[in-house]
Protein backbone atom coordinates (compact mmCIF):
# COMPACT_ATOMS: atom_id res chain seq x y z
CA UNK A 1 0.00 0.00 0.00
CA UNK A 2 2.76 2.42 0.97
CA UNK A 3 4.81 1.73 -2.16
CA UNK A 4 1.76 2.12 -4.36
CA UNK A 5 0.86 5.34 -2.54
CA UNK A 6 4.39 6.65 -3.06
CA UNK A 7 4.32 5.85 -6.78
CA UNK A 8 0.93 7.47 -7.11
CA UNK A 9 2.23 10.55 -5.30
CA UNK A 10 5.08 10.84 -7.80
CA UNK A 11 2.61 10.40 -10.65
CA UNK A 12 0.36 13.15 -9.29
CA UNK A 13 3.34 15.44 -8.89
CA UNK A 14 4.10 15.08 -12.61
CA UNK A 15 0.47 15.27 -13.63
CA UNK A 16 -0.17 18.51 -11.75
CA UNK A 17 3.11 20.04 -12.88
CA UNK A 18 2.19 19.28 -16.50
CA UNK A 19 -1.25 20.78 -16.01
CA UNK A 20 0.28 23.90 -14.52
CA UNK A 21 2.70 24.19 -17.45
CA UNK A 22 -0.02 23.20 -19.97
CA UNK A 23 2.22 20.45 -21.30
CA UNK A 24 0.59 17.65 -23.32
CA UNK A 25 0.55 14.30 -21.54
CA UNK A 26 0.69 10.73 -22.73
CA UNK A 27 -2.42 8.61 -22.18
CA UNK A 28 -2.81 7.63 -18.55
CA UNK A 29 -2.61 3.88 -19.23
CA UNK A 30 0.83 4.33 -20.77
CA UNK A 31 2.27 4.88 -17.31
CA UNK A 32 3.46 1.58 -15.89
CA UNK A 33 4.28 2.80 -12.39
CA UNK A 34 0.71 3.19 -11.19
CA UNK A 35 -2.51 1.25 -11.54
CA UNK A 36 -3.95 2.35 -14.91
CA UNK A 37 -7.45 2.78 -13.43
CA UNK A 38 -6.09 5.11 -10.77
CA UNK A 39 -4.14 7.02 -13.39
CA UNK A 40 -7.31 7.47 -15.47
CA UNK A 41 -9.19 8.70 -12.38
CA UNK A 42 -6.36 11.07 -11.52
CA UNK A 43 -6.32 12.50 -15.04
CA UNK A 44 -10.07 13.00 -14.94
CA UNK A 45 -9.93 14.80 -11.59
CA UNK A 46 -7.02 16.96 -12.75
CA UNK A 47 -9.25 18.19 -15.58
CA UNK A 48 -12.56 18.26 -13.73
CA UNK A 49 -11.83 19.53 -10.22
CA UNK A 50 -11.69 23.24 -10.85
CA UNK A 51 -10.97 26.09 -8.50
CA UNK A 52 -13.85 28.42 -7.72
CA UNK A 53 -13.44 32.12 -7.25
CA UNK A 54 -15.65 34.36 -5.14
CA UNK A 55 -17.66 37.09 -6.80
CA UNK A 56 -15.97 40.41 -7.38
CA UNK A 57 -18.57 42.03 -5.15
CA UNK A 58 -17.78 39.74 -2.23
CA UNK A 59 -14.03 40.00 -2.70
CA UNK A 60 -14.10 43.80 -2.68
CA UNK A 61 -16.48 44.02 0.29
CA UNK A 62 -14.27 41.75 2.36
CA UNK A 63 -11.16 43.66 1.25
CA UNK A 64 -12.83 46.84 2.55
CA UNK A 65 -13.65 45.21 5.89
CA UNK A 66 -10.09 43.95 6.24
CA UNK A 67 -8.73 47.41 5.43
CA UNK A 68 -10.98 48.96 8.08
CA UNK A 69 -9.83 46.40 10.62
CA UNK A 70 -6.19 46.96 9.68
CA UNK A 71 -6.63 50.72 10.03
CA UNK A 72 -8.15 50.29 13.46
CA UNK A 73 -5.36 47.94 14.53
CA UNK A 74 -2.79 50.45 13.40
CA UNK A 75 -4.53 53.28 15.21
CA UNK A 76 -4.77 51.18 18.34
CA UNK A 77 -1.04 50.54 18.24
CA UNK A 78 -0.22 54.18 17.54
CA UNK A 79 -2.59 55.49 20.19
CA UNK A 80 -1.39 53.62 22.58
CA UNK A 81 0.80 52.96 24.19
CA UNK A 82 0.56 49.77 25.87
CA UNK A 83 -2.18 47.61 24.50
CA UNK A 84 -2.25 46.09 27.96
CA UNK A 85 -4.25 49.03 29.19
CA UNK A 86 -7.24 47.36 27.62
CA UNK A 87 -9.17 50.53 26.84
CA UNK A 88 -11.77 50.28 24.14
CA UNK A 89 -11.10 52.39 21.11
CA UNK A 90 -13.61 54.04 18.92
CA UNK A 91 -13.95 52.32 15.63
CA UNK A 92 -13.16 54.82 12.91
CA UNK A 93 -15.05 54.48 9.69
CA UNK A 94 -17.22 51.63 10.80
CA UNK A 95 -20.39 53.32 11.92
CA UNK A 96 -23.63 51.75 10.85
CA UNK A 97 -23.98 54.58 8.36
CA UNK A 98 -20.64 53.85 6.76
CA UNK A 99 -21.01 53.38 3.03
CA UNK A 100 -18.57 50.54 3.32
CA UNK A 101 -21.15 48.57 5.23
CA UNK A 102 -24.17 49.67 3.30
CA UNK A 103 -26.49 47.04 1.92
CA UNK A 104 -25.51 48.29 -1.50
CA UNK A 105 -22.04 46.81 -1.04
CA UNK A 106 -22.85 43.90 1.19
CA UNK A 107 -25.94 42.02 0.08
CA UNK A 108 -28.08 40.90 2.98
CA UNK A 109 -28.44 37.15 3.19
CA UNK A 110 -29.67 34.70 5.75
CA UNK A 111 -26.35 33.57 7.02
CA UNK A 112 -24.84 32.62 10.30
CA UNK A 113 -24.88 35.22 13.04
CA UNK A 114 -27.28 37.81 11.83
CA UNK A 115 -26.05 38.24 8.29
CA UNK A 116 -23.06 39.84 6.73
CA UNK A 117 -23.47 43.32 8.21
CA UNK A 118 -23.73 42.19 11.78
CA UNK A 119 -20.96 39.69 11.33
CA UNK A 120 -18.75 42.28 9.66
CA UNK A 121 -19.01 44.65 12.58
CA UNK A 122 -18.76 42.02 15.27
CA UNK A 123 -15.87 40.30 13.55
CA UNK A 124 -14.05 43.58 13.19
CA UNK A 125 -14.66 44.43 16.86
CA UNK A 126 -13.56 41.00 17.99
CA UNK A 127 -10.60 41.34 15.68
CA UNK A 128 -9.37 44.47 17.44
CA UNK A 129 -9.65 42.91 20.88
CA UNK A 130 -7.95 39.72 19.74
CA UNK A 131 -5.21 41.61 18.00
CA UNK A 132 -4.54 43.79 21.06
CA UNK A 133 -4.31 40.68 23.19
CA UNK A 134 -2.06 38.92 20.68
CA UNK A 135 0.09 41.97 20.32
CA UNK A 136 0.55 42.13 24.08
CA UNK A 137 1.46 38.44 24.25
CA UNK A 138 3.90 38.88 21.38
CA UNK A 139 5.50 41.86 23.13
CA UNK A 140 5.83 39.91 26.35
CA UNK A 141 7.49 37.10 24.41
CA UNK A 142 10.18 39.41 22.96
CA UNK B 1 20.14 13.69 22.25
CA UNK B 2 22.28 15.37 24.92
CA UNK B 3 24.64 18.21 24.17
CA UNK B 4 27.90 18.89 25.95
CA UNK B 5 28.14 22.05 27.99
CA UNK B 6 28.78 25.03 25.76
CA UNK B 7 27.80 23.20 22.63
CA UNK B 8 25.39 25.18 20.49
CA UNK B 9 22.03 23.81 19.57
CA UNK B 10 21.87 22.87 15.88
CA UNK B 11 20.18 25.53 13.85
CA UNK B 12 16.70 24.64 12.73
CA UNK B 13 16.08 24.22 9.04
CA UNK B 14 13.28 26.54 8.03
CA UNK B 15 11.90 26.02 4.54
CA UNK B 16 11.77 29.20 2.53
CA UNK B 17 8.28 30.60 2.49
CA UNK B 18 7.63 32.56 -0.69
CA UNK B 19 5.24 34.73 1.30
CA UNK B 20 7.81 35.74 3.91
CA UNK B 21 8.39 39.28 2.61
CA UNK B 22 4.65 39.93 2.40
CA UNK B 23 4.10 38.47 5.86
CA UNK B 24 6.83 40.63 7.34
CA UNK B 25 5.39 43.72 5.67
CA UNK B 26 1.93 42.92 7.06
CA UNK B 27 3.38 42.44 10.52
CA UNK B 28 4.95 45.88 10.36
CA UNK B 29 1.76 47.46 9.09
CA UNK B 30 -1.53 45.51 9.09
CA UNK B 31 -2.67 47.52 6.08
CA UNK B 32 -0.14 45.58 4.03
CA UNK B 33 -2.10 42.40 4.62
CA UNK B 34 -4.07 43.01 1.43
CA UNK B 35 -1.63 41.39 -1.06
CA UNK B 36 -1.78 38.18 0.99
CA UNK B 37 -5.56 38.38 1.00
CA UNK B 38 -5.69 38.91 -2.78
CA UNK B 39 -3.32 36.03 -3.38
CA UNK B 40 -5.20 33.49 -1.29
CA UNK B 41 -8.84 34.53 -1.26
CA UNK B 42 -9.66 32.30 -4.23
CA UNK B 43 -7.93 29.29 -2.72
CA UNK B 44 -9.59 29.61 0.67
CA UNK B 45 -12.98 30.26 -0.89
CA UNK B 46 -12.63 27.30 -3.23
CA UNK B 47 -11.65 25.00 -0.37
CA UNK B 48 -14.71 26.21 1.56
CA UNK B 49 -17.02 25.61 -1.41
CA UNK B 50 -15.84 22.04 -1.80
CA UNK B 51 -16.33 21.43 1.91
CA UNK B 52 -19.62 23.23 2.48
CA UNK B 53 -21.33 22.81 -0.92
CA UNK B 54 -22.78 26.29 -0.57
CA UNK B 55 -21.41 29.51 -2.00
CA UNK B 56 -22.88 31.77 0.69
CA UNK B 57 -21.59 29.63 3.53
CA UNK B 58 -18.23 29.55 1.75
CA UNK B 59 -18.16 33.35 1.66
CA UNK B 60 -18.88 33.49 5.36
CA UNK B 61 -16.12 31.02 6.14
CA UNK B 62 -13.69 32.90 3.91
CA UNK B 63 -14.42 36.09 5.85
CA UNK B 64 -13.80 34.37 9.18
CA UNK B 65 -10.52 32.91 7.96
CA UNK B 66 -9.06 36.19 6.74
CA UNK B 67 -10.21 38.16 9.77
CA UNK B 68 -8.58 35.58 12.04
CA UNK B 69 -5.45 35.56 9.93
CA UNK B 70 -5.17 39.35 10.01
CA UNK B 71 -5.45 39.61 13.78
CA UNK B 72 -3.45 36.43 14.41
CA UNK B 73 -0.52 37.36 12.20
CA UNK B 74 1.69 38.50 15.11
CA UNK B 75 1.45 34.97 16.51
CA UNK B 76 2.25 33.20 13.24
CA UNK B 77 5.72 31.77 12.99
CA UNK B 78 7.35 29.70 10.34
CA UNK B 79 8.50 26.45 11.78
CA UNK B 80 11.31 24.21 10.74
CA UNK B 81 11.59 20.52 10.10
CA UNK B 82 10.00 19.69 13.43
CA UNK B 83 6.72 21.13 12.22
CA UNK B 84 6.36 22.76 8.84
CA UNK B 85 4.40 25.90 8.58
CA UNK B 86 4.38 28.40 5.81
CA UNK B 87 1.84 31.20 5.64
CA UNK B 88 -0.30 29.20 3.23
CA UNK B 89 -0.28 26.12 5.45
CA UNK B 90 -1.12 28.27 8.47
CA UNK B 91 -3.98 29.92 6.58
CA UNK B 92 -5.46 26.56 5.65
CA UNK B 93 -5.08 25.37 9.24
CA UNK B 94 -7.25 28.33 10.24
CA UNK B 95 -9.70 27.34 7.50
CA UNK B 96 -9.78 23.76 8.71
CA UNK B 97 -10.51 24.88 12.29
CA UNK B 98 -13.16 27.36 11.16
CA UNK B 99 -14.70 24.62 9.08
CA UNK B 100 -14.89 22.27 12.06
CA UNK B 101 -16.79 24.97 13.99
CA UNK B 102 -18.99 25.71 11.02
CA UNK B 103 -19.81 22.05 10.55
CA UNK B 104 -20.87 21.68 14.16
CA UNK B 105 -23.36 24.49 13.55
CA UNK B 106 -24.66 22.90 10.34
CA UNK B 107 -25.24 19.39 11.65
CA UNK B 108 -28.96 19.94 11.65
CA UNK B 109 -29.13 21.10 8.07
CA UNK B 110 -29.02 18.81 5.05
CA UNK B 111 -26.23 19.59 2.61
CA UNK B 112 -26.79 19.95 -1.10
CA UNK B 113 -25.20 17.26 -3.23
CA UNK B 114 -21.73 18.37 -4.20
CA UNK B 115 -22.20 18.17 -7.96
CA UNK B 116 -25.53 20.02 -7.83
CA UNK B 117 -24.22 22.69 -5.50
CA UNK B 118 -21.15 23.46 -7.52
CA UNK B 119 -22.24 22.97 -11.08
CA UNK B 120 -19.95 21.06 -13.37
CA UNK B 121 -17.27 22.75 -15.41
CA UNK B 122 -17.35 22.82 -19.19
CA UNK B 123 -15.15 20.13 -20.65
CA UNK B 124 -13.52 20.16 -24.05
CA UNK B 125 -14.72 21.35 -27.47
CA UNK B 126 -15.92 17.97 -28.81
CA UNK B 127 -19.56 17.48 -27.69
CA UNK B 128 -19.48 13.67 -27.82
CA UNK B 129 -16.23 13.42 -25.88
CA UNK B 130 -17.42 16.11 -23.50
CA UNK B 131 -20.61 14.17 -22.86
CA UNK B 132 -18.66 11.01 -22.03
CA UNK B 133 -16.33 12.94 -19.81
CA UNK B 134 -19.26 14.68 -18.15
CA UNK B 135 -20.75 11.30 -17.33
CA UNK B 136 -17.44 10.07 -15.93
CA UNK B 137 -17.07 13.23 -13.89
CA UNK B 138 -20.61 12.83 -12.57
CA UNK B 139 -19.71 9.44 -11.24
CA UNK B 140 -16.43 10.74 -9.87
CA UNK B 141 -18.39 13.42 -7.98
CA UNK B 142 -20.63 10.76 -6.50
CA UNK B 143 -17.63 8.80 -5.33
CA UNK B 144 -15.99 11.91 -3.88
CA UNK B 145 -19.19 12.85 -2.03
CA UNK B 146 -19.22 9.42 -0.36
CA UNK B 147 -15.60 9.63 0.79
CA UNK B 148 -14.82 10.12 4.47
CA UNK B 149 -14.05 13.79 5.17
CA UNK B 150 -10.31 13.43 5.57
CA UNK B 151 -9.89 11.58 2.27
CA UNK B 152 -12.05 14.08 0.41
CA UNK B 153 -10.18 16.99 1.98
CA UNK B 154 -6.79 15.53 1.06
CA UNK B 155 -7.97 15.01 -2.52
CA UNK B 156 -9.24 18.58 -2.83
CA UNK B 157 -6.06 20.04 -1.35
CA UNK B 158 -4.01 17.97 -3.81
CA UNK B 159 -6.00 18.52 -7.00
CA UNK B 160 -7.65 21.89 -6.49
CA UNK B 161 -5.18 23.74 -4.31
CA UNK B 162 -2.24 21.89 -5.85
CA UNK B 163 -0.57 21.45 -2.50
CA UNK B 164 2.31 19.06 -2.06
CA UNK B 165 1.93 16.09 0.24
CA UNK B 166 4.21 17.96 2.64
CA UNK B 167 1.86 20.94 2.76
CA UNK B 168 -1.26 18.82 3.11
CA UNK B 169 0.37 17.02 6.03
CA UNK B 170 0.93 20.42 7.67
CA UNK B 171 -2.66 21.51 7.11
CA UNK B 172 -4.21 18.26 8.30
CA UNK B 173 -1.81 17.61 11.17
CA UNK B 174 -0.81 14.21 9.80
CA UNK B 175 2.34 12.54 8.57
CA UNK B 176 3.19 12.68 4.89
CA UNK B 177 2.88 8.91 4.68
CA UNK B 178 -0.66 8.93 5.98
CA UNK B 179 -1.61 11.73 3.56
CA UNK B 180 -0.29 9.65 0.64
CA UNK B 181 -2.36 6.71 1.81
CA UNK B 182 -5.47 8.91 2.17
CA UNK B 183 -5.08 10.18 -1.37
CA UNK B 184 -4.38 6.72 -2.73
CA UNK B 185 -7.50 5.29 -1.10
CA UNK B 186 -9.59 8.23 -2.26
CA UNK B 187 -8.43 7.85 -5.82
CA UNK B 188 -8.99 4.12 -5.76
CA UNK B 189 -12.57 4.73 -4.65
CA UNK B 190 -13.06 7.10 -7.58
CA UNK B 191 -11.47 4.57 -9.95
CA UNK B 192 -13.80 1.83 -8.66
CA UNK B 193 -16.80 4.06 -9.27
CA UNK B 194 -15.64 4.81 -12.82
CA UNK B 195 -15.22 1.13 -13.58
CA UNK B 196 -18.77 0.34 -12.49
CA UNK B 197 -21.20 0.07 -15.42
Amino acid sequence: MTDAALRLDAYLEELLADREARRPRPAAHATPAVDPREAVAADLLARGLVRFHPSFRFEEALAARLRATADAMRLAAAAGGSPAEGTLLSFPGLSAASPMLSRERVPARGLLVGGAIASGVSLAGAAILAWRRGHRLASEGD
Amino acid sequence: MFRKAGERAPERLVPYDVDRPAVEAARRDPRDFEPLYRKYVGQVYSFAVYELHDHHAAEDLTEQVFMRALVGLPRFEERGTDGLSTFRVWLFQIARNALANERRGRMRHPQAPLEAALGLPALGPDPAAASLERDALDRAWQAIARLPGDRRRALVLRFVEEMTTHEIAGVMGRSEGSVRVLIHRALRAVADELRRD
